[in-house]
Parts: C-alpha cells; sequence; structure tokens
C-alpha cells in the first residue's frame, strides 16, 4: 500500500497552471527524486504533498488518509506528526538555538525529547558545537545542514525536502545525502525531494519529472 | 509557549527592554499617586473616625472639620457646654464627644475630652496608664517622640494655637499618664486631657459650679490671676463629635442645628469630599499625564511588535510548517505583549516600593501619618492590571495579522 497517492492533480498559482491532471504513487521508504526546470512547478508539488497547499481538483492521500479533504489544522497536525519538510527559506527559527529549534520540532511533533539522536545527528552534520549556537552565527551551509536535522529529529515517515544541498560544498552534499539514504533505511523513511543537481539524482531509484509542459 | 515567546524577546533584547522600562517608569509613577492617594483618603477616614458630624460656634463648615477634626486650623470658637450637652441628649444622636481645643504644648496641640474620644481612634497605652482625669494627660505617639516625652513628666500648656508659647498655665501643669501606640490617626500627633483640665487651666470651674471664670475667647496674654477677675462665663466646649444614632439623623439633625442661630452643623464626609476635590486637580493632572505615558508604553509595545513581525515572517511561516496552528501564533504574539506588561509592571511596582519608601524615610510627617510603603493598595492593583491589559492590546493588531497570514503566501 502506498504512504502517498496523488491522483490526477489540477493546481494553478497566480492564474498560471501549475499541475494539471497530474499522478504520484509512493511506496513507503521510497526514495523520490522532483526534478525539472525553474518553473516546472517542484516547489507547488511539494507543498501539496504537506499540506500547505490544496489542489483545485484531485486527491490526495496520506498514510491512507485523503489530506486534500482534511480541514487546514488536521493538515497541520499530520505535516506536524508524521513530515519532515525542509524549504530553502524556511530553514530555522531565527530566536532558537539550533538545538532548541530540534527540541521545537520534537515538541511540535508530540515526541519525547530524544537528546542521543539529536546529538547524534548534529555530530553527523558537523554541528555538534553549534547545539547553542543562533542561526545567525552560522553560514549559510552550517543552517542548512541544521535544517535537515531539524526534519529529522522527529523520526517522520515523510521527509519532503526543497533542494536541500543547494549551500552544500560537495563534501557535506555526498555526506548529507549519504545520512539521508542511512535514516530512510533504517527508519523506513520516505524521501521526496526537489533537486537541480543531477549527480544528487542518480542517486535516487524514482524520479518525478516535470517538464515544463506541466506548468503552461 | 511561553519559552518561545521569552525566547522571541531575548532574541531583540533592546526594543524589548526599553518598552519594559518606558512602561516600568510610568507604571512606577501611577502606583506612587495611587498609592499615596488612597493613603490620603485612608488617612482622612480614620481622622474622621466614623464621626457623623461636627457641631461647633458658626463660621466656616471646613475651617470646623480641619480644627476639630483634623486639628490643622483654627476653631471658629466656642458654643456653650448646656447647649452641647442637651444636643447630646437629642435621641437621633447615638454618641456625642466634646473637645475643648485651644492651647499647645511646643507645638502639639492640647484636646481637652472625655475618654470616649481615645475610643474613636482605638488608642491605647503604649507605656503608662490611660488618664486623663486630675490634670493627667495621655501623649501621641508622634508627640511623645517628637517631645522626648515620658509617662510621670509634668508639662504646662500654652495658650493659643500659633505663637510664641507666651501665657503658659504654670500653676496648672499637666501630668504625663500614658504613651499612646501609634494609631496612623490624627491622635498620634495631640495631647490629650480632660475638658476639667482645660477649664481649670482658664480659670473656669467646671461643670455645675461654674462661677468666677475666665472669658477665653481671646487665649492670648493672660494669666491665672486674670481668671479671678472674669466671672461669670459658664464652661464651654470648641466642638461636639457627634455619632447619628439612625440614618434619618443624616437628614434631621444638620437642619435642625443649623436652626439655631448659636450653633452650626459640619458634615465631615462632605467637608472632606470638597477639600478632596481641591488637592485632586493636581491628582488628577498628574494621573492624566502618567495614563498618557503608560499608553505611550503601550503603544511602544505596539509599534515594536508590528515592525518585529515584518523582519518575522519567515519564522512564523516555519512554526506554521512545523505544525502550529493560527491560534497557536496568535497566543504567542500576544503573550510578548503581555509578558512585556508584566515584566514592566513588575519593575514598576518596585520602583514605586523604591520611591514610597524613600518618601517615608525622607518625610517624618507622612511616616507619623501611619504610611507604610510596603502596603499595596488596591488602586496599586488595578494599576497592575490595566499595564498588563494595555500590553495584551498593544500585541493585539501584530497577533491577528500574524494569525492571518496564509502560510502559503509566506512560503511564496
Amino acid at each position: 500500500m502506498e504512504i502517498l497517492t496523488l491522483d490526477h492533480i489540477t493546481i494553478s498559482r497566480g492564474g498560471r497552471s501549475i499541475l494539471s491532471d497530474f499522478n504520484m504513487q509512493v511506496e513507503p521508504g521510497a526514495h523520490h527524486a522532483v526534478v525539472g526546470p525553474s518553473g516546472a512547478g517542484k516547489y507547488t508539488l511539494l507543498g501539496l504533498i504537506c499540506g500547505i497547499l490544496r489542489p483545485e481538483r484531485g486527491r490526495i492521500s496520506f498514510l491512507g488518509e485523503a489530506l486534500s479533504s482534511l480541514s487546514a489544522a488536521g493538515r497541520d497536525k499530520r505535516r506536524a506528526d508524521q513530515m519532515g519538510v525542509v524549504f530553502q527559506n524556511l530553514g530555522l527559527a531565527s530566536a532558537l538555538t539550533v538545538g532548541g529549534n530540534l527540541a521545537l520540532a520534537l515538541r511540535m511533533a508530540g515526541k519525547q525529547q530524544d537528546i542521543d539522536f539529536a546529538h547524534g545527528l548534529l555530530n553527523r552534520l558537523g554541528l555538534a558545537k553549534y547545539h547553542n549556537a543562533k542561526p545567525r552565527q552560522l553560514s549559510r551551509g552550517e543552517a542548512q545542514r541544521a535544517a535537515i536535522a531539524r526534519a529529522l529529529v522527529a523520526r517522520p515517515k515523510l521527509l519532503i525536502a526543497d533542494e536541500p544541498t543547494a549551500s552544500l560544498d560537495t563534501v557535506w552534499r555526498n555526506t548529507v545525502m549519504d545520512i539521508l539514504f542511512e535514516q530512510a533505511d533504517q527508519q523506513q523513511l520516505t524521501l521526496v525531494v526537489s533537486t537541480h543537481d543531477p549527480a544528487i539524482t542518480d542517486r535516487f531509484a524514482h524520479k518525478v519529472a516535470l517538464p515544463q509542459g506541466q506548468s503552461q | 509557549m511561553i519559552r518561545l515567546a521569552l525566547a522571541h524577546m531575548i532574541d531583540r533584547p533592546m526594543p524589548v527592554t526599553l518598552n519594559t522600562l518606558l512602561i516600568a517608569f510610568t507604571g512606577a509613577l501611577l502606583l506612587t499617586l495611587a498609592s499615596l492617594s488612597t493613603h490620603v483618603r485612608e488617612r482622612f477616614d480614620r481622622d474622621m473616625a466614623g464621626i457623623d458630624l461636627v457641631v461647633s460656634a458658626k463660621g466656616s463648615p471646613l475651617q470646623v472639620i480641619l480644627s476639630s477634626l483634623f486639628h490643622v486650623d483654627v476653631p471658629t470658637g466656642n458654643i456653650p457646654l448646656e447647649a452641647a450637652r442637651k444636643l447630646g441628649k437629642d435621641p437621633l444622636v447615638a454618641d456625642a464627644i466634646p473637645i475643648a481645643v485651644g492651647d499647645r504644648f511646643r507645638g502639639f496641640r492640647v484636646v481637652g475630652t472625655r475618654l470616649a474620644y481615645l475610643s474613636l481612634y482605638q488608642a491605647k497605652a503604649s507605656t503608662g496608664s490611660v488618664n486623663i482625669e486630675e490634670e493627667h494627660a495621655v501623649v501621641g505617639a508622634a508627640a511623645a517622640r517628637t517631645l522626648g516625652i515620658s509617662v510621670g513628666q509634668h508639662f504646662a500648656v500654652t495658650h493659643g494655637l500659633a505663637g510664641d508659647g507666651a501665657g503658659a498655665h504654670d500653676a496648672h501643669p499637666l501630668t504625663v499618664s500614658a504613651i499612646l501606640q501609634p494609631t496612623g490617626s490624627v491622635i498620634d500627633r495631640l495631647i490629650v486631657t480632660s475638658l476639667d483640665a482645660v477649664w481649670d487651666a482658664h480659670g473656669i470651674e467646671a461643670e455645675d459650679h461654674h462661677d468666677n471664670h475666665e472669658d477665653h475667647e481671646d487665649h492670648e496674654d493672660h494669666d491665672d490671676e486674670d481668671h479671678a477677675s472674669e466671672d461669670n462665663r459658664p464652661p464651654e466646649v470648641t466642638a461636639l463629635l457627634i455619632r447619628y444614632a439612625s440614618p434619618l439623623a443624616a437628614v434631621q439633625l444638620p437642619q435642625k442645628i443649623n436652626a439655631q442661630t448659636q450653633l452650626m452643623a459640619a458634615v465631615p464626609a462632605y467637608e472632606t469630599a470638597r477639600l478632596l476635590s481641591l488637592f485632586g486637580a493636581t491628582g488628577d493632572v498628574a494621573r492624566i499625564v502618567t495614563t498618557a505615558l503608560a499608553m505611550l508604553g503601550g503603544f511602544a509595545i505596539f509599534a515594536s511588535l508590528w515592525s518585529a513581525l515584518e523582519g518575522r515572517e519567515t519564522d512564523v511561516a516555519l512554526y506554521r510548517l512545523l505544525g502550529a496552528q493560527p491560534r497557536h501564533i496568535f497566543s504567542l504574539l500576544l503573550l510578548e505583549g503581555v509578558l512585556t506588561a508584566i515584566f514592566g509592571a513588575l519593575c514598576a511596582w518596585l520602583i514605586a516600593r523604591l520611591c514610597l519608601w524613600r518618601l517615608w524615610s525622607g518625610i517624618t510627617s507622612l511616616a507619623d501619618s501611619g504610611f507604610s510603603p510596603f502596603v499595596t493598595s488596591p488602586g496599586e492593583a488595578i494599576v497592575l492590571i490595566a499595564i498588563i491589559c494595555i500590553g495584551a492590546l498593544a500585541a493585539l493588531p501584530a497577533a491577528i495579522k500574524a494569525a492571518h497570514t496564509p502560510l502559503e503566501r509566506a512560503l511564496a
């Protein structure tokens, strides 16, 4: 049974058709790369999956539940409980430390603090010494890695990430992807990741190509 | 939620500190005014001691209240003891306490009266035993402290309520029988003796055998020898302090008394309200100015939160992305305003206490009046609640805006 299903989804934004009669099925633990040129609708697709956007037509199911027919509060709860989300422009809460951001994600998911797991993630991502640092004290790359740690810390069932390696150098890009796949294997984590990077795309078993035509 | 709100406040320390200080200082001014205003009213109430009516010689009613209750002005004259006695037997009168004032000892007024006067103020002896008969006197706590007087000490009172002490009744010294405990009322500043002692000092035969008395309307420049030469003066009192027997008396008794040519009835509650309204104008101006400043503090919170929200849209969107609902965002912003106001209110309370303590320790008369800088009045509680409400109101627009920002737009 699929963890995520998008059936005949149609959505337009700002008077422009983004997705039209779009279909997608995601098995539990599967790794999907969403690829396509800029403006193809990658961001919109991720927004639909995590329940921020609602389709004009079609149905989105997550864990057997019709996500698209839930109220905004219901979608917020599913996202908090079951999904880890990384958007490029929404990394970390500026008022909280890196550790505080991880604690907040756990609290919002209604999960117990798992200090060892959180420290393990920060350590793997080269952020152990930044546990008490505010986001403004981090470089762009460090902040992006911290956002990935924040998305993973509550052990979500589905990770939705928009260009999660965009600000990383080659070494950290590979390390981050290693961690994501490792978590996917160990935790039965399903990955839906949008990327422009062919080197990253090649590591995914499934690719969802959004041709320019989808957005016209 | 509180921790998150605190984190946001700590993250922008300068505007939060400035807002808190603005609220703290304006709040402290309001609290100080409220405390002093409450004290003045309570002090008036204590000094009035449940007296419903003061009967005296005709003159200014306010002057009568000031001289006979608060002991800060000169009396309008005297009334015959016989008239006072007759009035005391009126069925509309529950209690009638005569007082005779006009003498002093080193600046402190001497009041001739009955023991019932001490009961009005719940005055008890701290040292000695209360006795005002046979030329004994009890001394109020503040007066005793200033005079350095002690039980058993003799002293001669002086004629008149002002001047340099001429006309001392050296032949009729009073003996201190007791020093009273502090009451926070006017009696702390008084020396209380019997009516007989006052009359004796003025050469007036007490009560039923009043012949060979002096005319003591003019208290200056006379001595005991003069008394022998002034005959046929009946005993007089300065005023009669009355408690009504029934609410009906409030309507009937003042009219009945004022209809008599000799006497005048002054209602303490009315005259005190008039007095407070005179003082109140200054207090009102101060209150309006400080309230305006407090509103300014509220506006500063509003401006601060509103401008902070502009740079915080990303954070709000992130909280929404993590699952926070609009009501959580609303509560978060509201809490920031309320917490700023609470911190401001706490600082205001501390600053006010410090100011009041400084006033209390620096102004002896304030300390003597029973004022305590460490007692919080109900008026202060209202000010503190108002400050917190201002904080909540100031945060409301930013909280509503943040809560109603669609996540979709925040992500765009």
